[in-house]
């Protein structure tokens, strides 16, 4: 019976040492209430400065703040949480390095409010970078993203995480970001009217990454050595324009720009170079695809299942396949250069007289067995595409090739207008001086 | 009569040979293949797929497998190859990624699951781990093979704001891509 009370007793005494220690461990870690309490403290519409040092994280900002980083102010998590969690609409965040080390699936920021700024963060993560979710309206520029690695260390692709990755969030503005070494650098999906513009992404699986889009607007952004720089799916009225998307050919799968299941939609004035395929394009229709330089790549363009697509003033130029096409009708070809293709003008207006036909035959052959690539530009292979030309009326082909370059075209178009009004003008003021001083001396 | 039995002791061994023969070609065993991250590529969308609970695999009778990257891609492929004959398909357990037969797995459904494209569709070995996970949402519905085969296949493309779902997509960002311990403020729904 004694022995019973004693026990009994040890237990309590136990349980209440355990209750004394238990929130003592939960405040324990270092720093961690540094900013945080900066951050509960600050009224609304404050500015808090973080000064130089390191500090650790799981930080919640749940007020109209802005948190502004002095240069080597560091926050590192070692948490499975985010680093940065912001739950208040307007927030600013500028010039903080993030170190986000759990390899938990998290993030190093966690948007999960409307109208925040995100601008100068250096962040390197585990996981994903800045997420998105039903957060609309934020600006994130001129930021850093990079996969936290260990030297030497080869990570699997699918173990790492996108850059900045969007869900169900509308009419954000990203740009001038650099993201480097991550799954998708700018993944976006259910996520309408955004704007990425001046990005540069490289070594990342795609670059950027549209999934069921409306309105986006991909501008000026550079891609080079990921497996694909754009890759658009299940998307409409989306501007794709003056990027470049180059040596994209590492991976077998590469692609300059893909597009898939893509309809209504403007790419323009982009430049891909040196990758595995330059444009793919599958099951998209009504396109406009005008003014793009597709140079150096394996394979210039590729239609699967396409049409109604318009291909206006491309240059095609040094790849080893310009242009293959299967399945893919009713597309317009007008006025695109392709540097493989000798035509003929008779009358003198830069395009040629006979067209440039596709021929569907290689890319039919090595989409029933891939293995068939090996014969890739064999002279048995050659001899038998020439021998297959019986459906050729059906076959995808350019009525009036242009005879130079669209892009030399306009260049020397602008020179000779330019040359023509300045020697007008020189020969007008020659005869004006000549006329006047001529009547005036005699 | 020696002779004679040794006929018949031989033609005994010859049916059972021819009869072991058939049976051999009759059940072609099919298997599911491992996957090359760096190489394998969804027959249906394009999109590499990933080593992960999502991809499925299907082998064709003349042996040549296609791997995808979602559920629903595979279904999209065999409704556009009618013409090819499947031997098997594959799919994988949604807690430790074992390939498992189509035919075996149960499925657990909703709009809000997320997967690479957006039929949100998980598969699962037996039906009380996938009641489990469905319980552990709190949405979604179980379903055989059979079942899947009468499924919509709609596609979750686009969450308009949340306007037209309050009702659930407030857990929809809960799932990421493969495993999910997550901090999402709006994961409360989630466990794994």
């Amino acid at each position: 019976m004694i022995k019973r009370k004693g026990g009994f007793a040890a237990c309590l005494f136990l349980f209440v040492v355990f209750l004394g220690i238990a929130p003592c461990a939960a405040c324990a870690s270092p720093s961690k209430s540094a900013i945080q309490q900066l951050i509960d403290e600050a009224m609304p519409g404050d500015t808090v400065t973080i000064p130089s040092g390191e500090y650790s994280g799981a930080i919640t900002i749940d007020k109209r703040l802005a948190l502004v980083g002095e240069p080597g102010a560091v926050i590192v998590n070692d948490t499975a949480k985010p680093a940065l969690t912001i739950i208040a609409d307007g927030v600013t965040v500028s010039g903080i390095t993030i170190e986000q080390r759990s390899m938990e699936e998290s993030s190093a920021i966690e948007l999960a409010a409307s109208k925040a700024t995100l601008s100068k963060l250096d962040i390197y993560t585990h996981s994903f970078g800045i997420r998105l979710r039903k957060s609309n309206r934020n600006e994130i520029a001129d930021n850093s993203i990079q996969w936290l690695g260990e030297s030497g260390q080869q990570v699997k692709m699918s173990a790492k995480r996108n850059g900045i990755d969007l869900y169900d969030s509308h009419d954000n503005v990203i740009s001038g970001n650099r993201i480097s070494s991550m799954n998708d650098g700018i993944y976006q999906e259910s996520s309408h009217r955004n704007q990425v513009t001046g990005n540069r992404i490289d070594h990342s699986r795609y670059g950027i990454h549209c999934m069921y889009t409306e309105g986006t607007i991909i501008r000026g952004n550079a891609g080079s050595y990921n497996v694909t720089g754009a890759m658009v799916m299940g998307v409409t009225d989306a501007i794709v324009e003056d990027n470049s998307f180059t040596k994209q050919s590492e991976n077998v799968n590469s692609q300059g720009l893909l597009l898939f299941d893509v309809h209504t939609s403007t790419i323009e004035g982009n430049r891909v170079e040196g990758n595995r395929v330059g444009f793919y394009i599958e099951q998209s229709s009504k396109n406009d695809i005008r003014n793009n330089r597709i140079v150096r790549n394996f394979v210039g363009i590729q239609f699967l299942e396409s049409e109604g697509n318009e291909l206006q003033a491309n240059d095609f130029i040094a790849n080893v396949i310009n242009a293959e096409a299967t399945d893919s009708p009713d597309n317009r070809l007008t006025a695109n250069f392709w540097d493989n293709f000798s035509g003929i003008d008779a009358n003198g207006d830069g395009r040629s007289d006979i067209a440039y036909a596709i021929n569907p035959f290689f890319q039919q052959l090595t989409h029933q067995t891939p293995a068939f690539q090996l014969f890739f530009q064999s002279p048995g292979m050659q001899f038998l595409e020439t021998m297959m030309q019986s459906d050729r009326s059906s076959w995808t082909m350019d009525t009036e090739p242009l005879m130079m370059p669209a892009g030399q075209q306009t260049m020397a178009a602008k020179h000779n207008s330019y040359t023509f009004w300045m020697s007008l003008c020189l020969l007008l003021i020659g005869t004006i001086i000549i006329y006047n001083t001529g009547v005036k001396r005699t | 009569m020696k002779s004679i039995k040794l006929t018949k002791l031989s033609v005994a061994a010859c049916l059972l040979f021819l009869m072991v023969m058939l049976a051999g070609c009759g059940g072609k065993e099919y298997k599911a293949v491992a996957i090359n991250e760096d190489t394998a590529k969804c027959a249906a969308c394009n999109m590499q797929v990933k080593d992960d609970a999502y991809a499925t695999q299907l082998v064709t009778k003349n042996g040549k497998v296609h791997l995808f990257d979602d559920i629903g891609c595979m279904h999209k492929w065999e409704a556009t190859n009618p013409s090819e004959e499947i031997g098997a398909s594959f799919v994988r357990d949604y807690n430790d990624n074992e390939w498992i037969k189509y035919e075996d797995a149960y499925y657990a459904y909703d709009a809000s699951y997320r997967s690479p494209m957006a039929y949100g569709i998980y598969s699962f070995k037996d039906k009380a781990s996938a009641d489990a996970f469905v319980k552990s949402q709190d949405k979604g519905v179980v379903m055989t093979s059979a079942e899947l085969a009468s499924h919509t296949w709609q596609q979750n493309t686009d969450m308009m704001g949340g306007m037209d779902m309050s009702g659930h997509d407030e857990s929809a960002h809960s799932e990421m891509d493969g495993d999910m311990s997550m901090n999402d403020a709006s994961s409360d729904a989630h466990s794994n």
